[in-house]
């Protein structure tokens, strides 16, 4: 900030002892000081000490009425040449940084799969006509078409580990012995044969929340793909006295490869990009910081726009990777 | 099938059977001991090894009565449920939920009939195929995947049915209540009639929720507008007008279409603070139409090049200008299409949270989601905020419903971004 000015009028009545070098008080009774250059990040408290005459208790103005006018011009930051990677350094060079990025490939990786594998089973389900299949098909979509609020709320609620639904059932079933806290440990030991693995706990609910979220999106793209297999091939596969294993494996699965092979390319980009679910859910707590939540907390959290974007600059660049591929391995037909 | 093979070894065919039958006497058992659990807040569990055990029985006794092709029978099926409720009144001591008959009779008959039915019912629908002494590995994979789809139908309906329970009948609780026993989600009406409803009533009174469904369904509206005003001429060109660079255009309207919010978020914020549209439904009105012109582009364009070009032709043959033939054939062709997009945009709109969160400070301008958002702080009850996020998911729950066929035809053919 350059050329900094204050000025303010001082009330009748109030006689200043004293005043700072830079400042000047004229016969209106305006104050005016000159605090010069600021260099970012400085603050400056002006103290006045004044003599209290009788006029000013007899007829008292509140200081504050009066606006204090503050003044002083600055470069626009983002209008000058001067560049640095300090924030790049600042963002990458921390051991921190590392974890991070494997925390986004395992999230990004599980939700997508997570999701499509639901997708494909739901559609399973429903490639068959039975009585309510369309009233049980827009049900289905409901994770999908609530607003995000409304579903990360509600597994916060459910999941609470003191007034949550959820721990009193499991430990009414005997199933846990206390209330988990899902969103708040970053990892639990699992006995398995005598083995003691780690879980990261916050991360795995994570993916299952965006496996929940997204896997009505799928699974309408598989079942409309699903729809479009002609049906003569399973007929003829019946007259040979294909399993029903079998036609799945045969035909169906590679049938849908393609549409698989797409969804997972898109759903892989858009889970990588997610910032809303984990940022509600856990505020990239308890193991479950990823790239975008990265950004959030660089630019917004801790106030620094520059390493923030530093961040995002990154996001960008890995995007860009993941989106050339998909342009490369997606197939004409497919086209979504 | 011309060749129906070896048949299995009866035994082979009983072991099948009574697995299946024990996999669903502890799936059935585990679905109704929760659910009375939630519906009543009573203290139920089920007891698993005795469910397990009579399960087992159910099925091999259902199957080794399936001798023939009948589709009903009678007896036999009385047989199979009869021995799964004997066997688990007996393997648990008389309360195959942890409750006795004199403890509460009614919750004790209820959960007793009901987990006996439901597994009779699942076990007979899914060893339909079986035929004892007869059967193939036909059969058996037709059994499977029966008993596969019914888990199917129970998974997909907890995950979506316990959250979607739970988010209504924890907006008509206080905290307190759930926190002195989180099972009991049900109503209580000591404060009067509208006594659960409370919390919706304080949403309206105090937190001023009229106006930010006011901001929401008009952010959400003029959004639509906009992208249509744009979105129509422009995928129109891609589809059909042929200029220099058009596919270069195309792909990159989905180019776009990858772009992560959260990247955006920082230059936006950095321009718009110093414009003044920072804190302003102005600001949103920008970035909405703009993060939803690639989708409606994308949808548009697919429907559009679908849309027969002898028809157009036509048209233009009988002296109709370009934009007469666009208004006058091709939008009344695309109606369908335009209802899903506009459908989908205004979900889209109504939906966002990040911009709103990240944009607006001033209580008056809140969106809908931004209002919610403020509401999880400790200092306002739980419930509020449970009732917020019903506020804000019942309109797009309702129009969906209404328009369920729209959506999902514009959501599979535009490629939908979430």
């Amino acid at each position: 900030m350059l050329s900094v000015t204050l000025s303010d009028v001082v009330p009748a009545g109030l006689d200043p002892l004293e005043l700072d070098p830079r400042c000047t008080l004229d016969a209106m009774r305006q104050l005016f000081c000159d605090l010069g250059d600021f260099p970012p990040g400085q603050s400056e408290t002006l103290d006045i000490p004044v003599r209290v005459s009788q006029s000013f208790v007899d007829n008292p103005v509140n200081a504050k009425d009066s606006d204090v006018v503050v003044n002083g011009s600055s470069i626009n930051p983002l209008l000058t040449t001067e560049l640095t990677f300090d924030n790049f350094r600042r963002v990458f060079g921390v051991r921190e940084f590392g974890t991070v990025l494997w925390t986004t490939f395992v999230y990004t990786i599980g939700g997508t799969a997570g999701a499509l594998v639901l997708g494909l089973f739901a559609a399973l389900l429903l490639n068959q006509t039975f009585r309510g299949r369309a009233v049980f098909r827009g049900f289905l979509l409901f994770p999908f078409v609530a607003p995000v609020i409304a579903a990360a709320f509600t597994w916060i609620v459910l999941l609470d580990p003191f007034s949550g639904s959820l721990n009193a059932l499991l430990m009414q079933m005997g199933a846990v012995d206390e209330p988990i806290n899902f969103f708040g440990v970053r990892s639990v030991d699992v006995q398995v044969f005598g083995l003691t693995i780690p879980v990261p706990m916050a991360l795995s609910v994570v993916i299952a929340f965006e496996a929940w979220r997204y896997f009505p999106l799928s699974f309408l793209f598989i079942l409309a793909r699903m729809q479009s297999i002609p049906q003569d091939m399973y007929e003829a596969a019946d007259m040979d006295g294909a399993s029903p294993f079998q036609k799945f494996w045969a035909l169906s699965l590679p049938q849908l490869m393609g549409i698989m092979a797409v969804l997972f390319l898109l759903r892989f980009i858009w889970t990588f990009n997610k910032f809303d679910d984990i940022f509600l859910l856990t505020g990239g707590n308890a193991g479950t910081r990823t790239l975008t939540v990265q950004v959030y907390e660089q630019a917004f959290a801790l106030s620094n726009l520059g390493a923030g974007a530093a961040v995002a600059v990154l996001v960008f660049v890995l995007l860009a990777l993941f989106a050339a591929v998909y342009f490369r391995a997606m197939p004409e037909e497919e086209g979504l | 099938m011309n060749a129906p093979s070896r048949f299995d070894r009866p035994l082979a065919t009983l072991v099948l059977a009574a697995i299946n039958g024990a996999f669903w006497g502890l799936i059935v058992s585990i679905v109704i001991g929760a659910g009375l659990a939630l519906l009543t807040g009573l203290e139920l569990r089920p007891l698993l090894g005795p469910a397990l055990l009579a399960g087992l029985g159910c099925g091999a006794v259902h199957a080794f009565f399936r001798r023939d092709a009948l589709a009903w029978h009678a007896p036999q099926s009385l047989a199979s449920a009869g021995v799964f409720a004997a066997l688990a009144l007996a393997l648990s001591l008389g309360r195959p939920y942890a409750v006795t008959v004199t403890e509460n009779p009614m919750i004790w008959l209820v959960a007793l009939a009901a987990g006996t039915a439901g597994t009779q019912w699942v076990i007979a629908a899914s060893q339909h195929p079986i035929r004892f002494g007869q059967m193939n590995r036909f059969r058996r994979e037709q059994a499977m995947m029966l008993s596969l789809r019914a888990f199917g139908f129970v998974f997909f309906g907890v995950i979506v049915m316990l959250p979607l329970y739970v988010l209504v009948m924890t907006s008509l609780k206080t905290q307190q209540a759930l926190l002195a026993n989180p099972l009991d989600l049900l109503p209580s009406f000591e404060n009067g009639l509208l006594g659960p409803l409370r919390s919706y009533i304080e949403l309206f009174e105090v937190y001023n929720f009229g106006r930010y469904i006011w901001n929401s369904a008009l952010i959400s509206v003029a959004t639509v507008v906009i992208t249509l005003l744009f979105a129509v001429p422009g995928s129109y060109a891609v589809s059909w007008l042929s200029f220099p660079g058009r596919s270069t255009m195309s792909r990159s309207i989905l180019m776009i279409y990858l772009v992560p919010a959260i990247v955006l978020v920082i230059p936006l914020y950095a321009i718009f603070a110093k414009l003044g549209l920072r804190d302003s439904l102005w600001g949103l009105l920008v970035v909405y139409p703009a993060t939803t012109l690639p989708v409606a582009l994308y949808m548009l364009q697919g429907y559009f090049r679908g849309v027969p070009a002898e028809l157009e032709e036509a048209g233009l043959m009988d002296g109709c200008s370009r934009l007469r033939v666009i208004w006058s054939i091709t939008l009344p062709l695309s109606v369908p299409a335009l209802a899903s997009v506009s459908l989908y945009v205004f979900m889209i709109a109504w939906n966002e949270f990040l911009f709103a969160f990240m944009f607006l400070d001033d209580p008056k301008m809140f969106t809908l989601s931004r209002g919610v958002v403020s509401l999880d702080s400790s200092e306002v009850p739980r419930q509020h905020l449970m009732a917020g996020a019903v506020v804000s998911t019942m309109p797009i729950v309702v129009i969906f419903l209404w328009a369920e066929r729209f959506m999902v035809q514009g959501l599979t053919s535009g490629g939908v971004k979430g």
